[in-house]
């Protein structure tokens, strides 16, 4: 495993390789504090991408455990370096000169568990209100009593300041076009956008602490609320964390069923998207058309889950109800059904002039630029880097299933548009597949009513339909998590925005935001 | 150049027309919509609604024996049961089967972990009232026949 | 004389008036259930026979509501505003002739009137952005004047092309001189050009650049609410039918047509192309602003330009 490692970050460097089990996480090494930057240096240059920055407190050992999880965008490698640092003072230099999409992992971080990040490009908070004291993801955190109810997150004016010409525009946290409570300060020159600062944390529920103080099942319904368009693949990650810690079999047929569900969730979440995206450019009627089949999608999975937007359907070790043939059936049909109204999509939209002249060559991002920012999903994929969970750690029955990953050529907005566009058409594939190969049999393995997760770590990527979701889950052989981290890809991929937001016109900055397919409570969590 | 102009506008516009051929197609189609609340749609027999106590068929009284299993597994800590055995019976039987319907997200934990199936899901889904209370202690036993009531009104009696 | 000229006056303005009212309510209706079917949706159903009073139950609830102006707003521009947006329409309806003989007043020059009071649109837009000490609004209210020169320019070589045509800037005397063939079909690409451009006059999608909801909350009428909101959205479908009435007279042969009496003609002409301007609105993604100038600068002007001459040079021929 040494060696592995050597291969990436490089020799001369004073690590120890941890033991790597079969949990996500292919090589983890120890490294201090010092040297962690050289090693991140190193690893940049391989083109390694920055899934995320996590931390741990151990609480007995006096230690908090820094984590950085690196990605390869070419090969099925994650890469964990931890360092130990002293808990009463906790200081390590900051990366984000390197890695400049590290920025906003590491305030995370920082709020969360005390962590100084020494000259760090910025260090104000990110998602906690600026008078919260204490950490609240060390474990010895005691919150003060509840604030009152809409006292969260003040709102604060900001001035144009004098190096800053032009005016200051809010955008959101009501906006119609920021798709929640997403707020960006805007500092104008005229229709030119100078500078983008998203200010996140509106919808910020702390679900990392509620996980803490969760039993595993739990959690469960928690998890569909981060991301409602794509609960799923929440429930999916989830499920699948616990399943690998716990070493629980799943019966294929509900590996099937949950592939089939999955990626009609990931239609549903596509179509959803494909109205949401024209409606930012001003565009109303495909909204209400990809409304219209995304009803049927819905009333599939009512049928099967019992609810419309937030599952709760996968367990551990299986799924929570059988599928009956009308279901696979009228699955079919909806295939059929969305296969021909597909054509009348792309009349619509793809091809239309106004729409290509508003998209092509607009917010461009390059496959290096996505590496320092850690894009993945259809935002990744639009330029040109087939990186997808499905294939890179194929899951579930994804190995055994004939599918594509579409790519884009420019990695503009108009590229990520047509890999989602594309991405439907491929789970309508997957979908036909995985229906007529469907076992018989049972649906969920016996599994322990109280689960205890045996001691470990297990990092579990699912492909969301905006990105690599990763759960990482620390366990202390308990019935609660003793750490859960959601990577979760919209929060990488907003972290972009506002490079590319820079020099361009108020319209395009909203086309861009648009086209990452953002959820704000899954980046606020 | 000045045919590759001209090529453009031509194409730029043919491609405004095939969207528009969409939209008056879409027009002259029929609607997907349902006229709520005077045309409703068959909802599907897992919805999950608010949960319900389910009756034991003979008596109308409910299958629940107060094991508390479901108040356990709930995420949102929303349900309240206590109970305790009438005169005569082998099990509890519900006194307060309390729902804070403000804080349940209809996730289903509880209807699973109940051994005896004692819980279902309501089919109700226009619900509305108010004040935020009418749904902050939702009592599910008020639909029920209770095993407590010919006992409370002979307490009654007595007293 | 005078005081027959003056009740003359006082009635047709009070037939304008009903009529705008009487056209806001259809054409609200109109793209309400254009936008539903066009969606798979129903539209309004409710208030009255398929919804058809609901703009009425909408302007009821506008009428009684509070007017709120932002603190810091310039009032006396800020309640202008919405007046200088609508009340041009009530001249600008005069000269345009239903038929041969139904017409409120009949100037020469009644082309030329009609455009000019049609500039007083952008004006209301511009004070409006501005007044209400709003940057979403004075965004949009500049967009709004930016784009003027764009599309008045050839806005008016197009008119200009007509006008040669008839030989007269009088409305009734354009109408009558197409008896036989429409200008539409002799002046194909000016009636196309004339079409984007009041599209674009209107500030109609895909030209909505100065409301644009999803880049500048509500453009230039982000903040006004009740009564001042519905003038000018009284304003706009007024536009709209200036517009399109504008275009019937010159280019689909006014009130001319084999069977029905000319004034239903030339209402069903007019609603024709306040249709079409439904139909772009709920089919096109919005331009952006500076693709709108270009198209404005490189496409319009040059091809509007070359078909003026051309048409001049044929005539002189």
């Amino acid at each position: 495993m040494s060696s592995g490692f050597k291969q990436i970050v490089g020799d001369g460097l004073r690590f120890k390789p941890l033991p790597v089990d079969k949990h996500g996480i292919h090589l983890a090494a120890r490294t201090c504090a010092s040297d962690a930057r050289d090693a991140l240096r190193k690893a940049r240059s391989e083109g390694l991408f920055m899934e995320t920055v996590t931390a741990v407190d151990h609480l007995e050992d006096g230690k908090l455990e820094l984590f950085y999880l690196l990605g390869n965008y070419e090969r099925p490698e994650r890469t964990l370096l931890s360092i130990l640092l002293d808990r009463s003072n906790p200081k390590i230099p900051s990366i984000s000169d390197i890695f400049p999409g590290v920025t906003w992992h590491e305030r995370e971080t920082g709020e969360f568990f005390g962590i100084d990040f020494e000259n760090s490009l910025d260090s104000r908070r990110l998602l906690l209100p600026d008078d919260l004291e204490g950490y609240p993801l060390r474990k010895d955190f005691k919150p003060r009593k509840l604030p009152p109810v809409g006292r969260s997150k003040p709102f604060k004016y900001e001035q144009a300041s004098d190096e800053k010409s032009g005016f200051v525009l809010n955008l959101g946290p009501q906006h119609p076009a920021t798709h929640g409570v997403l707020r960006v300060i805007l500092h104008m020159d005229g229709e030119y956008v100078l500078e983008a600062d998203p200010i996140l944390g509106y919808g910020h529920r702390m679900q990392e602490k509620i996980a803490e103080n969760m039993t595993y099942t739990q959690m469960l319904p928690y998890t569909a609320r981060m991301d409602y368009l794509s609960a799923l693949h929440y429930n999916h990650a989830w499920v699948m964390a616990v399943e690998r810690l716990c070493g629980f079999e799943v019966p294929e047929r509900a590996e099937y069923i949950r592939v089939i569900t999955s990626e009609l969730n990931r239609i549903s979440s596509h179509l959803l998207w494909y109205g949401a995206f024209l409606l930012d450019l001003g565009g109303f009627t495909p909204f209400l058309h990809g409304f219209a089949d995304r009803e049927r999608i819905l009333d599939l999975l009512e049928m099967v889950t019992g609810s419309r937007l937030t599952y709760c359907y996968y367990r551990f070790g299986g799924v929570a109800n059988d599928v009956d043939d009308e279901f696979l059936k009228k699955t079919l049909e909806f295939v059929a059904h969305l296969r021909s109204r597909l054509p009348s999509y792309h009349d619509l939209v793809t091809g239309n002039v106004i729409f290509e002249k508003r998209t092509q060559g607009v917010g461009v991002i390059d496959r290096d630029t996505a590496a320092c920012y850690g894009i993945t999903g259809p935002c990744l994929r639009g330029s040109g880097v087939g990186f997808d969970i499905r294939k890179a750690f194929p899951y579930s029955i994804y190995a055994d299933l004939d599918f594509d990953i579409p790519v884009g050529e420019n990695g503009d907005c108009y590229s990520r548009y047509l890999v989602r566009m594309q991405e439907i058409e491929e789970s309508l594939k997957i979908i036909e597949q995985a229906i007529e190969n469907i076992p018989e049999g049972k649906i969920r393995s016996k599994v322990p009513k109280t689960i205890k997760a045996p001691e470990g770590i297990a990092a579990v990527s699912v492909e969301s339909s905006r990105g690599n979701l990763c759960v990482i889950l620390v366990s202390k052989g308990d019935k609660k998590p003793y750490r859960a981290k959601f990577r979760v890809p919209s929060f990488s991929n907003l972290s972009i925005f506002p490079k590319l937001a820079r020099k361009e016109l108020i319209a395009d900055t909203l086309a861009i935001l648009g086209s990452f397919d953002l959820v704000i409570p899954e980046i606020d969590r | 150049m000045i045919t590759s102009y001209v090529h453009e506008i031509v194409r730029g516009t043919g491609s405004l027309l095939a969207g528009m051929k969409v939209t008056i197609k879409a027009m002259l189609s029929r609607t997907q919509t349902v006229q709520w609340p005077r045309q409703y749609l068959t909802l599907p027999q897992r919805f999950r609604g608010h949960i319900q106590l389910v009756p034991v068929e003979s008596t109308g009284y409910p299958k629940c024996f107060a094991c508390g299993n479901c108040a356990r597994t709930c995420p949102s800590k929303c349900i309240t049961v206590k109970g305790k055995k009438p005169e005569g019976a082998k099990k509890k039987s519900p006194t307060t089967f309390l729902l804070d319907f403000t804080k349940c997200s209809l996730c289903g934990l509880c209807v699973e972990s109940c051994p005896v199936s004692a819980l279902g899901f309501s089919k109700d889904y226009a619900m509305a009232g108010p004040s935020r209370q009418d749904f902050a202690e939702m009592d599910l036993l008020s639909s029920l026949a209770s095993p407590f009531s010919t006992q409370a009104s002979k307490e009654k009696d007595h007293g | 004389m005078k005081d027959i000229n003056l009740l003359h006056i006082v009635i047709s303005l009070l037939g304008i008036m009903g009529m705008v009212s009487l056209n806001a309510v259809l054409v609200v209706w109109l793209e309400r259930k254009t936008a539903g079917r066009m969606q798979f949706r129903h539209g309004p159903m409710e208030v009255g026979f398929h919804g058809i009073l609901q703009t009425l139950a909408d302007g009821i609830k506008l009428v009684s509501k509070q007017l709120v102006a932002p603190s810091h707003a310039d009032t006396a521009l800020f309640i202008m505003a919405p007046v200088v947006s609508l009340v041009p329409i009530f001249v600008a309806m005069m000269p345009i002739p239903f038929s041969a003989t139904i017409l409120a007043h009949e100037t020469d020059t009644g082309l030329l009137l009609v455009i000019a009071l049609g500039l007083l649109n952008t004006l209301g837009i511009l004070l409006a952005g501005w007044g209400s000490d709003n940057k979403y609004g004075l965004l949009g209210g500049t967009r709004a004047v930016g784009q003027i020169l764009a599309y008045k320019i050839p806005l008016l070589l197009t008119v200009l092309t007509i006008v040669i045509l008839a030989g007269s800037f009088s409305l009734r005397e354009i109408a009558m001189s197409q008896n036989g063939l429409w200008n539409a079909f002799m002046q194909p690409v000016a009636f196309l050009i004339y079409i984007v451009c009041i599209v674009l006059e209107t500030n109609r999608s895909p030209f909505d650049m100065a409301e644009a909801e999803s880049e500048l909350v509500a453009g230039f009428h982000t903040e006004y609410s009740g009564m001042a909101f519905s003038m000018f959205f009284l304003a706009e479908y007024s536009y709209m039918f200036v517009a399109a009435a504008l275009a019937t007279v010159m280019f689909l042969g006014g009130w001319h047509g084999p069977i029905l009496p000319a004034p239903i003609w030339f209402i069903l002409k007019v609603y024709f192309l306040l249709f079409l301007m439904i139909w772009f609105r709920w089919t096109f993604p919005r331009v952006r602003i500076d693709q709108m100038l270009m198209m404005g600068w490189k496409v319009l002007l040059p091809i509007s330009l070359i078909n003026f001459l051309i048409t001049a040079v044929v005539l002189a021929l």
